[in-house]
Formats: structure tokens, C-alpha cells, sequence
């Protein structure tokens, strides 16, 4: 199976997702990470302050205050410094400390100075009195921003909490948190998931969601979803994402979210919660569409934000963070960029989980578009060997031979031997992909009976490197090819020769299973043996067990050990009570017992077959019946086959059973009742007739018509039917009364045709075919067709044929179908029916009426030699009844006459009243025309000596041999 | 100009919201630049409609084409979203809108399109052979004349789903057959495997009629088995293409299910019932899939069957309650075109217990909207 895909992918997926985002200008940026530049405004390190040495403390505030209102934040700061430097411990600028420490906070913040900007706020909060609310708050708020940058995420927490009460005790019932509590929930949570507790971040999303406004439930989602994945809550995660979808495809997140579910895939497939995986999979976008869709959002930001530039306002506190969140969409967006084998990576874990859940259908279709859509990849190695793998497992074997003989074609072997070709393959990893194909080719090959291709294509890979796994079982496989291709001496010797070299390997055991049964097939019963025991030897719990030591009881009775084949036949039957081949193993059992006429162990044996085996069980009870009728214990006989129709009512053997039993109890000896004999095949009947699947009773009636053989037991037999009949139509047995109707009718179609055609007909009336057997049908529709109702006769044959496509009388539906389309004029559905007849009956009775009807067509088709083709292979085949031979040689010679060719066409007619004198009216036409063809020919001596000769019989149409007579009177 | 139906002019109005930031433009030729609101073309007649002021009414002005140089439009969510929600019952609404933009459909931005497309749907649904033929040559005209690759896109959607509705069989396998080969859009190439599939399903079930032994038969079980992958990979590919719409990848699973129901395969159609309740829940998709699960014996079920809800409904800008989730008019009348005598499977994907009524009583397609 295919390997879980485990790519680059998964190591970029972890690290991306770690790149903090919240791209807006509502809160504050958290901690930059490695994968984010140093923030944008940050002086370099080198970057010192400015001194302002000459300047005084006035100068200094004036120069701070103009700076920070121009934007300086620079010179804000080291001029706010300087000033701290010399006058913060002063008694006297004390108010002026504290009414400017906090802008300089702020200004260190913006330029990236964190720590100073977090001394500075410490300061400021520590100042007593209170900077006032608002303000005091802010200062927290911006303090803990700092920690956060200062990655003291615990302390922010602090900071931030410590920050909340006097917020939240504005919050109305029901109303949504003020912006700046809103913010601050999301950076508490921030921090909780930077603490390494991203289960607690998540927790804290859900406990405040509600209350935040939509912009920020959209970030809070966005954070809620990583802190589940982060947090292995993969279930959770993929329930959030399913209620926020909206929220979580946001353009701001959107690839975030991405990479995020394909990190949620992988972690559901971990966990082997594969349907849930496929719901996060399938919502990941193609790579190109979310370059695209990515590439066009950051423009039209870029704009935004230039022409916001150019109406430039004061800056306000975050407004950096705008800055900071572009780069960082923008540092994603470039990571993504250069992914390789994304949508691949998307498409193989799919793959991945559809076939956890065995689903090869979906596996193989996800892998063919992927592989439709994908260009070079080394993942793509696996993934042509998957896909074969999976319509494998659904048994497409052409799709099979299809996907590794385009594959082997488009990269010949010298490819996988010099790897400069095409760099980006492996070529250990060519060589390997080459052979499972070659091996998945040759078993597909073998699957579809192409045996000869199948050798060659296997025998061209096992000889490469025999001891690779591919190769090895494409050795194994041969082997397995030549059983089927019906050459078990080779496939023996090939399985002797694998179980030499390969004693160890996991397919071994189905080696030496094949090996003995291939021998036993080649008639080598000693070494079958052998190979048996070795079996036994190497894989005493070998499933195939039982299968292999049967084998073995075969040869050793075809060795003629009988008394080794008994003793190994009961071991089997003691050792394998249960299993499905124990009806065999009797049977054979019992064939050895009767054979050295140990009539009673014999019968305790086939007693033992199950009746659910159905085919061992009717041989094995008929043998039975044999060697009780042998014995000469009739009633042990009469009541053996007593019990046949009970045990196996479907059985097709019934009737020989009924009337068997009919037939011993006629003897006095087996103790059967009076007038069993006449009784119990219309007990059967009563039994079992109304039983629509025991088509066996149907049996019972012809055998009992033929010993009818006076017109007195004729009328007593069609006496007992009628009642029959009357009784079960009373009783509302439908299939019963159809059954005794046919039967009626087919009883009198020899004395009394129309009573007999009747009865068919009012048989047939109503007749369900779908539980009316074939046998029945088909004489329905003979009646039918007798009775001038062609059109109910064809619906009678195409019911057979849909209910009952494995109906011998399918012949006969062929031959009447197409006969009756020619007849139409329906030349294409005509040969629609023959098709069907040469392809699904082979040598049928009905051979020579399709070919007749196939001739008909064809002449009408204005093809004669194609007629006279099929005409004289009607003629060679042997099976085909004499009538229609002497219709196929009217039809030739017509067919010469209609050629104007009245020489070849004469030995033709000749051939029928020559051959067939048993059917006079063709051979009167043969006359007739013979006479026509020779006054063709102008050859009046001839054809004079035809009429003539056709006058001295007693054939029909004698008048218009004596008119063609006449009218030659006079001409020489 | 005759008087606007009610409906049209709440479309209207929708459509001139009469912010900046979706207002049309219309350059004329002498240089005039206004803004407002294009509201459709009559004869050589351009009808654009300005709001001196916004406590006043809008008036409207007519512009001869002849002097217009240039018609800029601007992209109106809410007329999309209003489209969008436009049932049978809005048909005549639309075709009037259709006949006063029908003009304009080659202007970039234009709404044209996105009116054809929806006036199309409803007129599939309208289930009449002329409306369907009228569907018919309205798509097809679509298909050429639409600005955009995704209006031509779904207008050879509608086009295909018009041919399943007319019966024309033979010409949907074509053209779905041709689509397939030209790398098309997701959407388009899923309602291409869906036609396919449709049509190998009708051909399947047809089949199954004349052989209902198949399995006894082993010259025509070659056939069972070329036609059960085709119908199944044709399904399955609509539903597994990456970004095919959901209302179609839902009809796709759905179909797949039927045809396992119809072969008596419990497990995989219980498979992708599982999948259809995790991957598109609250839907009507869902509610038929977990219906089939909560009938299944138990040795087929496991624990992850959800208990069937209700489709979760949305509020629309008027007021009603109409379901989200997929629709089923054009669905039906495919089916029903395609064989009148079928002896479709109690849960095929086209049968009619798909059809679902909003509680306002507009119909809807499980066809789903044209992108």
C-alpha cells in the first residue's frame, strides 16, 4: 500500500503556521518570529541616538513634542531621553516626567524599542497617582504589547488581565465587549497559545467569542483554529472550521487557514479518523488559484494603503501594525510561493485516507487527476504505482494494463539507466517503479486471460534483480500463469524452482500450495504427495491446510494406495468437519469404499455429505441409491429416495429421484405402500409443484406421458392430471396449476394436438415469466407461434431470454427472434440475434435455421456471396439436421439461378431430390426448378427428362411439372 | 416603456443602489460623463436612471446609443445575491429584465449575463418543452457572447443541463464529451462528468431492466460491469474534482449512493452517505443520506450517524426563509425528460422527493445556481 505521504510539506506546514497574523490595524502586532523580518521601523543596531548635548530641558520637550507630532519618532524618543537622562530623578520635573513618559513609550515602541518602551511603561504604571482612565488603561494595554514583543507572553497575560477590569465593567448585558477588551481577549489568547498552551488559547476563544464583534470573531476564529491544531484538537478544529468556514476563508487568512488544514489532514489521518481528514482535504484550494487569489488581495492592499499615504494623517497608536501585518502576509505569501508539490501533497493524502477506508474507486480517481495535473515529481513514483495497486484491488485490469503499458512505453528502460535524462528522478527509485509496473502488467495480463503476454511481460522482469520484490513475485505470478494457461508441468517445475530459491519469502506458502496442486493436475501423484507433506512440514498452520491434503488423498487414491487414501480421507474428515470441501472428501471416500464393495462404511461416508453442497450432495446420494439397489434393500432404498425431494427441492435431479422411487415401489419387496407407485409422483407435485424454483418436478410429467403407452393409460394419466390440476387451481396454487396445464397440454399434443395446443395456450395465458421456468416458456411460445400469435410468441422468447439468460432453449428465443426480424424486413435486428446466437450458444440444434435466416438476410442485403458463404457452412456442419441441409441447397441453387447461372445451380437441386427424398414438397421445387434451369440453358432434351421424371413419382406439385411439360411440346 | 412589474422594480432598485461605489458609468460622446445607474437598453434607446438627490426619487433619463461613447459598469453584490434567490415564480420578472439587458450582455461587468443564466434556470425549471428549448437557445447564446470565461463557462453548464432536459441524449454526451477534453473550469467540468453520468445512469438502469439476471449471465455481465464503472467514476470524478460546486459534488455523492443502493451494495452507499453528512451537513443532501444510514441494519451502521436535522435555513433580504442548500428543479426535469417509464431507485439523485419548497413556497434547483 502506498506510504502515508510525509513530504517537505508537512515540515513547511509546521513552521508557517507559527507565523503570528493578525494583518490589521486594530491590535497591536504580537512577537515577530523567525520567518518575519525585524519589524519595519526598527533603527538598526548600530543606529545610536542622536545626542542633543547643547540643548536645554525646555529645548529638549519642544523638540520631542514637534517630532512626535511631525511623525520623528526618533528624534521624539532621544530627545525624550536626553531629558530623562539628566532631569527624571528631580523633584521638580516630576510633572513634567510623568506628562511625557508615556509618549515616549509609544515612540520607542514604533521604533522597534521594546524593552526601553516596556521600562518607560512600567514606570508610567508605577507612577502614583494614576495616570487617569483612559489613559492608564492604554498604558497597560501598550505594556503588555511589549512584554508580548519581549516574548514575556506570561507576563502580558498578566499585563492584559490586569488591564481588563475596569473594561469589562462597562459591558452591558448582551452587548458586545468594548473594542479594546475585544482586543485584548485576542492577545490574551495569543499569549496563552505562545505559552505553549494553545488548548487553553482555544478554550479562552470559545469562553468569549460571543462576545466579541464580527471583525473580531473573525480573528478570534482564525486564532481559535490554529490554537486547536497546534493544540492536536483536530476533531474540534475541523467542527470549528465546518460552523466558520466563511470566517476562517477569509482573504486576510485564507492561506493561513489553507496550510492549517492541510496540517489538520495530516493530523486526522494520524489519528486514523480518515472520513474527517477527507473533510478537511477537500477543502484546501488549488496552489495556483490561491497564488492568484493571494497575489490580487495584497495589490489591491498595496493600493489602499498607497493612496491612504497620500492623504496622510497623524499617526496613531498601531498604525505600524498595518505595515508589520502586510509584511507578514507578505513574507507568507512568498513562502507559499515557492512550495513544491502542493495540490500534490493535498491530493496523495486523500488518497492516503480513501484507501484506509478501502474506497479504491475514489483513491483512483484522485490519484489519476492528480497525476493528470501534476508535472515531475518524485512523489509522482509512488503514486502511478498506487493508482495501479488500486484498480487492482477493483479488479479493472485493463485500467491496469493501460496505466503500466503507458507508463513502460513512455519511459523506456535505457531512461532508468541514465539518470541525467531526467534529473529529477531517482533512478533506484526508476528502476523500482519500472518493475511493479512491469509486474502489475503482467498480472493484469494474466487476469484477462492473456496468458502468453502475460509470461513474457513477467518472465522479462523476474530475470532482472531476482531477489527484489517485484521481481520476485512476477516469478511467483509466472508460475501461477502457467497453472491457468491449463501447462501444469511447467507451472510445477516453475513453483519447485521459487520454493528452492524463495523457501522463506511471505508468498511461499501459496508456492507450495500451487506446487502440489499443479502436480496432482499433471497427473505426478507421487511427488503431489511429497509436496504435500512438505507443506505440512513447513506450514503445519498453513490456512490451505485441508485444501493441500486433500490434493494429497487424491493422488494416493489415483496412486491406488486405497488403504492410505482411506486412512488419509477419514483423518481429513475428523480433522475438518466444517469445512466447505468435506462434501468432496466424502464423496471420494465413499468411491473408495464402494469400490472394494464395503457397501455400509461406504453408505455412512456419502451420508455424511452436507445437502448445502449441493453438487457432491446429489452424486453422493444417487451413488447411495446405487449401492442400496446393488444390496438389493429396497426399502432402505425406497425410503433413501423418499427423502430426495425434501432434502434438495431444486435440485435438477428430482424427478429422477420421484420416479425412481415410483419405480421400486412397484416391487413388493420394499414395503412401500399400495398404490405408491401411482401416487407418489402427484404427492411430489402437491409438495413441491407449487414452488416455482423446484423446476425438478417439471420433470416428473414427460417420463410418466411415455409410459402411458395405451390409449387407456393415456386417458387414466390425463384423467389424474385434470384432477390435479382442478384441485390445485382450487386451492389457489398458481405455478402448480400452470405446471399440470402444461403438462396436460403436453400430454395430448400427439393424440389430440388442439385440446393439447389449448391447454398450452391457457397455460401460457398470465404466465409470470420471471417464475415460469424456460422449459415451460418456451413450449408456450412454440404454441403461440402455432397458433398464428407471432407477436405474443416473440414477447414469450424475449421474456425467456431476460428471466432465464442461462436457459438452454436461449437457442431456440435466438433462432425464432431473428427468423421473425428477417421476416419483417428488420435486417439489422435479425443479425443482432445471430450475433447473439454465435456468440452465447455455440454448436446448437437450432444451427442450421440461424445460418438459414443469416443467408435470407444477406441475399436480401443484395450480398449473394456472402448468402452462398454461410449456406455452404451450413452445409459442412455436421450437427445441422438434415432438413435444413436441403433448404441451404434450394437456397444456393436459387441463389445461382437469380445470378443467372443455371449450370452451376442444377447439381444443387439435383443434390435435393437426390439426398432428401424424405421431404417431398422440397424435392418437387428441386424438380421444378432443376427443369427451370435446364430450359435456362436451352436445353429442352434435359428438362423434358426432369418434368418426366418428376411425373413418375408420387411427389406434389405434379401439375406444374405436367404444365412445364406441355409447354415444351414442340421444341427440340 | 409599459409599466414595470412590482418585482422588477424591487430588482431594480436593488440594482441602482445609487453609492458611488457601485454606480455605472456612461460616457457620451461629447465628452459628458454620468453616474448612475444603467437599468437596460430599449431599442436604440439606453435607460439610465440618476437620483438628483438622495431624499428625491430616481428619474430616469434616456440616452440614444448613438451618443454614448463608452458604458463602464460597476460590480452590485446585491443584485447578484437578489438573482440569486429569483424562483419560478420570478420568471416573468426576469425575462423582462433579460429582454431590456440583453443588449448590453457584451459590456465587461455588465449584469446581462448573470440575468440570462438565472432566467435560464427558471425556464428549465418552468419544465414546458418551449421553455426548455427557450432555455436552450438562450445558453447557447450565452455560451458565445458572454464577457466572461466564467459566464461562457456556466452558460455551457445550462447548455448541457437544457440537453439532459430536452432529451437530446446523444448531443449532451457530445458536448459533455467534448468540454472534458479541453482542460475546463472545475465547475464545468464537473457538470460535464455529472451529464455523463446521468446519462450512463439512465443507460445502466435501462440495462438492468432488460437483464435483471445478469449475474446468471455471463455474457452480459461484461456489459453490468462497464456500465457500473463508468456510471461510478463519472460520479465520483464530478464529486472529487478539486473545487467542484458543492451543490453538484453533493448531487454527484448522491448519485453514486443511488447507484450502489440500486446494485444492493450497502456498504459503500453507507460509505458515501457517511461522507455526504460529514462533508455537507445540514443540507437536504445530508438529511436523504442519513435517512438511508438510520434505514440501514445495524451490523452496516456505526456510531458516526448523525441524527437528521433540519436544513438550516438563512433570512433573505426580504424577509423569507429559503434553504441554503441545494436545489432540485432542474434535476428533476432532467430525469423526467430522460425516461418516463424508468424504474429509478427510491433514493436516485433525480427522483422527485429532491424537490424542495421554501417555506415561502419558491421552488428551488438542486442543480444548483449557475456560477
Amino acid at each position: 500500500m502506498m506510504c502515508h505521504p510525509r513530504s517537505p510539506m508537512t515540515a513547511w506546514c509546521s513552521a508557517v503556521v507559527f507565523i503570528v497574523l493578525f494583518p490589521t490595524k486594530a491590535i497591536a502586532a504580537p512577537k515577530q518570529t523567525l520567518q518575519t523580518p525585524l519589524h519595519p521601523l526598527a533603527l538598526p543596531a548600530n543606529n545610536t541616538p542622536t545626542p542633543f548635548t547643547n540643548l536645554t530641558a525646555e529645548d529638549l520637550l519642544r523638540l520631542a513634542n514637534r517630532s512626535l507630532a511631525a511623525g520623528n519618532s526618533a528624534d521624539a524618543s532621544n530627545a525624550f531621553l536626553c531629558f530623562l537622562k539628566d532631569f527624571e530623578d528631580r523633584q521638580e520635573t516630576a510633572l513634567l516626567v510623568r506628562k511625557f513618559r508615556p509618549s515616549l513609550a509609544i515612540s520607542l515602541m514604533r521604533l522597534g524599542r521594546f524593552a526601553e518602551a516596556h521600562q518607560q511603561l512600567e514606570k508610567a504604571i508605577a507612577t502614583r497617582p494614576a495616570y487617569p482612565e483612559p489613559l492608564q488603561g492604554e498604558l497597560l494595554f501598550q505594556n503588555g504589547i511589549c512584554a508580548m514583543q519581549l516574548n514575556l507572553f506570561a507576563e502580558a497575560r498578566n499585563i492584559f488581565l490586569s488591564a481588563m477590569p475596569p473594561l469589562v465593567e462597562r459591558l452591558q448585558l448582551g452587548a458586545n465587549l468594548p473594542p479594546r477588551a475585544q482586543q485584548i481577549h485576542l492577545l490574551i489568547a495569543s499569549c496563552l497559545f505562545h505559552e505553549a498552551t494553545p488548548k487553553e488559547a482555544a478554550a479562552h476563544l470559545s469562553r468569549v467569542r460571543h462576545l466579541l464583534d464580527s471583525e473580531n470573531q473573525t480573528r478570534a476564529a482564525a486564532l481559535q483554529f490554529r490554537a486547536l491544531i497546534a493544540g492536536e484538537s483536530f476533531e474540534q478544529a475541523l467542527q470549528l472550521f465546518q460552523s466558520d468556514a466563511t470566517r476562517l476563508t477569509d482573504s486576510r487568512y485564507l492561506l493561513t487557514t489553507q496550510t492549517l488544514l492541510l496540517k489538520l489532514g495530516d493530523g486526522l489521518l494520524e489519528r486514523g479518523l480518515n472520513r474527517q481528514a477527507l473533510a478537511a482535504l477537500r477543502q484546501i484550494r488549488p496552489f495556483e488559484k490561491l497564488l492568484q487569489f493571494q497575489d490580487s488581495v495584497l495589490a489591491a492592499r498595496s493600493a489602499q494603503v498607497k493612496s491612504q499615504e497620500t492623504q496622510r494623517q497623524p499617526e496613531r497608536l498601531g498604525s505600524v501594525e498595518v505595515t508589520s501585518a502586510d509584511a507578514d502576509a507578505h513574507v507568507e505569501l512568498e513562502a507559499f510561493r515557492v512550495l513544491k508539490n502542493f495540490d500534490l501533497s493535498v491530493r496523495l493524502r486523500q488518497v492516503a485516507a480513501y484507501q484506509a477506508l478501502q474506497r479504491h474507486q475514489e483513491a483512483a480517481l484522485v490519484l489519476e487527476q492528480a497525476l493528470e495535473g501534476c508535472s515531475q515529481s518524485p512523489l509522482l513514483d509512488g503514486a502511478i504505482i498506487s493508482l495501479a495497486q488500486c484498480w487492482g484491488e477493483l479488479e479493472r485490469w485493463e485500467k491496469v494494463l493501460s496505466l503500466a503499458s503507458r507508463f513502460l512505453q513512455n519511459t523506456p528502460q535505457n531512461a532508468t539507466q541514465n539518470p541525467t535524462q531526467n534529473p529529477t528522478q531517482n533512478p533506484t527509485q526508476n528502476v523500482k517503479q519500472r518493475s511493479a509496473l512491469t509486474y502489475f502488467k503482467g498480472l493484469a495480463e494474466q487476469k484477462m486471460g492473456l496468458y502468453v503476454e502475460s509470461l513474457r511481460t513477467l518472465d522479462s522482469l523476474s530475470q532482472v534483480r531476482p531477489q527484489q520484490e517485484f521481481e520476485l513475485r512476477a516469478e511467483f505470478s509466472a508460475a501461477f500463469t502457467q497453472l491457468l494457461a491449463d501447462h501444469p508441468a511447467d507451472a510445477a517445475a516453475r513453483f519447485r524452482l521459487y520454493l528452492n530459491r524463495h523457501p522463506k519469502h511471505a508468498t511461499a506458502e501459496d508456492a507450495s500450495r500451487w506446487f502440489c496442486v499443479a502436480l496432482g493436475f499433471d497427473k505426478q501423484h507421487a511427488a503431489c504427495r511429497a509436496a504435500a507433506d512438505d507443506y505440512v512440514v513447513h506450514f503445519p498452520e498453513g490456512e490451505v491446510r485441508p485444501v493441500v491434503l486433500l490434493q494429497k488423498a487424491r493422488s494416493t487414491s489415483a496412486l491406488k494406495l486405497q488403504a492410505q487414501a482411506e486412512a488419509e480421507l477419514n483423518a481429513w474428515l475428523v480433522n475438518f468437519p466444517q469445512h466447505e470441501l468435506k462434501g468432496e472428501a466424502a464423496l471420494m471416500l465413499g468411491d473408495l469404499l464402494s469400490a472394494r464393495n464395503a457397501t455400509d462404511a461406504a453408505l455412512v461416508s456419502l451420508a455424511k455429505i452436507p445437502s448445502t453442497q449441493s453438487r457432491p450432495f446429489d452424486e453422493g446420494f444417487f451413488k447411495a441409491a446405487k449401492l442400496l439397489q446393488q444390496s438389493q434393500q429396497l426399502p432402505q432404498l425406497y425410503a433413501h429416495l423418499l427423502r430426495f425431494p425434501d432434502q434438495r427441492p431444486e435440485s435438477p435431479r428430482l424427478a429422477e429421484a420421484v420416479l425412481w422411487a415410483a419405480k421400486v415401489a412397484e416391487s413388493p419387496e420394499s414395503g412401500a405402500p399400495n398404490h405408491a407407485a401411482h401416487d407418489l409422483p402427484f404427492d411430489i407435485l402437491r409438495r413441491h409443484g407449487d414452488n416455482p424454483v423446484a423446476e425438478g418436478v417439471e420433470g416428473i410429467f414427460d417420463p410418466m406421458a411415455k409410459q402411458a403407452s395405451t390409449p387407456e393409460l393415456r386417458t387414466a394419466l390425463l384423467h389424474r392430471l385434470t384432477l390435479a390440476h382442478k384441485e390445485s387451481s382450487q386451492s389457489g396454487k398458481m405455478c402448480l396449476t400452470r405446471r399440470l396445464l402444461w403438462a396436460i397440454g403436453r400430454a395430448q399434443l400427439a393424440t389430440n394436438p388442439t385440446a393439447g395446443q389449448a391447454a398450452l395456450l391457457n397455460a401460457a395465458d398470465k404466465a409470470p415469466p420471471d417464475s415460469t421456468s424456460p422449459r415451460l416458456l418456451a413450449d408456450f411460445a412454440d404454441a403461440l407461434a402455432m397458433a398464428s400469435r407471432p407477436n405474443e410468441a416473440k414477447l414469450c422468447w424475449l421474456d425467456l431470454i431476460k428471466w432465464h439468460p442461462a436457459a438452454a432453449q436461449k437457442d431456440s428465443a435466438f433462432a425464432f427472434l431473428a427468423a421473425s426480424a428477417a421476416a419483417a424486413g428488420d435486417k439489422n435486428s435479425g443479425l443482432g440475434w445471430i450475433t447473439r446466437f454465435e456468440k452465447e450458444c455455440g454448436a446448437s440444434a437450432q444451427s442450421g435455421s440461424i445460418l438459414l435466416t443469416k443467408a435470407h438476410i444477406q441475399e436480401a442485403s443484395g450480398d449473394p456471396k456472402e448468402a452462398r458463404k454461410t449456406l455452404e457452412a451450413l452445409l459442412k456442419e455436421r450437427a445441422v439436421p438434415a432438413e435444413f441441409k436441403a433448404d441451404a441447397l434450394l437456397l444456393l441453387a436459387d441463389s445461382h439461378m437469380h445470378s443467372r447461372d443455371p449450370h452451376t445451380a442444377i447439381p444443387y437441386y439435383q443434390r435435393v431430390y437426390v439426398m432428401y427424398a424424405r421431404w417431398p414438397e422440397r424435392v418437387a421445387k428441386a424438380y421444378l426448378r432443376s427443369g427451370e434451369a435446364f430450359e435456362a440453358l436451352g436445353n429442352v432434351p434435359a428438362a423434358r427428362r426432369t418434368y418426366q421424371e418428376m411425373l413418375a413419382s408420387s411427389l406434389p406439385r405434379i401439375a406444374e411439372a405436367q404444365t412445364h411439360l406441355d409447354s415444351l411440346e414442340g421444341l427440340e | 416603456m409599459s409599466s414595470l412589474h412590482p418585482k422588477l422594480t424591487v430588482l431594480i432598485c436593488v440594482l441602482a443602489p445609487f453609492k458611488l461605489a457601485c454606480a455605472d458609468l456612461v460616457t457620451l460622446k461629447d465628452g459628458q460623463q454620468r453616474v448612475g445607474h444603467i437599468a437596460g437598453q430599449l431599442e436604440n434607446v439606453l435607460l439610465f436612471e440618476v437620483q438628483p438627490a438622495p431624499t428625491l426619487p430616481p428619474v430616469q433619463l434616456r440616452f440614444p446609443l448613438a451618443h454614448i461613447a463608452l458604458l463602464k459598469f460597476e460590480k452590485n453584490p446585491a443584485a447578484d445575491e437578489l438573482l440569486r434567490l429569483a424562483a419560478t415564480g420570478d420568471s416573468s420578472t426576469l425575462q423582462e429584465l433579460w429582454e431590456r439587458f440583453r443588449p448590453l450582455l457584451k459590456n465587461d461587468a455588465s449584469p446581462s449575463a448573470a440575468i440570462g443564466l438565472r432566467y435560464g434556470l427558471l425556464l428549465l425549471n418552468t419544465q414546458t418543452l418551449n421553455s426548455r428549448e427557450d432555455a436552450l437557445t438562450l445558453f447557447s447564446l450565452l455560451a458565445i457572447d458572454s464577457p466572461t470565461l466564467a459566464e461562457r463557462d456556466a452558460a455551457l453548464q445550462g447548455i448541457l443541463r437544457a440537453l439532459l432536459c430536452l432529451g437530446k441524449t446523444q448531443t449532451a454526451q457530445n458536448q459533455a464529451t467534448e468540454i472534458l477534453k479541453k482542460t475546463p473550469s472545475a465547475p464545468l467540468a464537473s457538470e460535464a462528468n455529472l451529464t455523463l453520468a446521468t446519462l450512463a445512469d439512465s443507460a445502466f438502469r435501462k440495462f438492468l431492466e432488460q437483464h435483471p439476471r445478469w449475474q446468471e449471465d455471463p455474457f452480459s455481465q461484461p456489459e453490468y460491469h462497464t456500465l457500473h464503472h463508468a456510471i461510478l467514476d463519472f460520479y465520483l470524478t464530478a464529486a472529487l474534482l478539486p473545487e467542484a460546486p458543492p451543490e453538484l459534488a453533493q448531487r454527484a455523492l448522491l448519485g453514486a449512493m443511488g447507484v450502489h443502493r440500486l446494485c444492493k451494495a450497502l456498504p459503500p452507499a453507507a460509505e458515501i452517505a457517511r461522507d455526504l453528512t460529514l462533508f455537507f451537513p445540514d443540507t437536504p443532501a445530508s438529511q436523504i443520506a442519513t435517512a438511508f444510514l438510520q434505514s440501514l441494519p445495524a451490523s452496516l451502521l456505526n456510531s458516526d450517524i448523525p441524527p437528521v436535522t433540519a436544513p438550516r435555513a438563512s433570512s433573505t433580504s426580504s424577509g423569507e426563509r429559503t434553504q441554503k442548500a441545494p436545489k432540485s428543479e432542474n434535476q428533476n426535469s432532467i430525469q423526467n425528460a430522460k425516461t418516463t417509464n424508468s424504474t429509478a431507485a427510491p433514493d436516485a439523485p433525480t427522483s422527485t422527493h429532491h424537490r424542495k419548497r421554501s417555506r415561502s413556497g419558491t421552488q428551488q434547483d438542486a442543480a444548483g445556481p449557475l456560477p
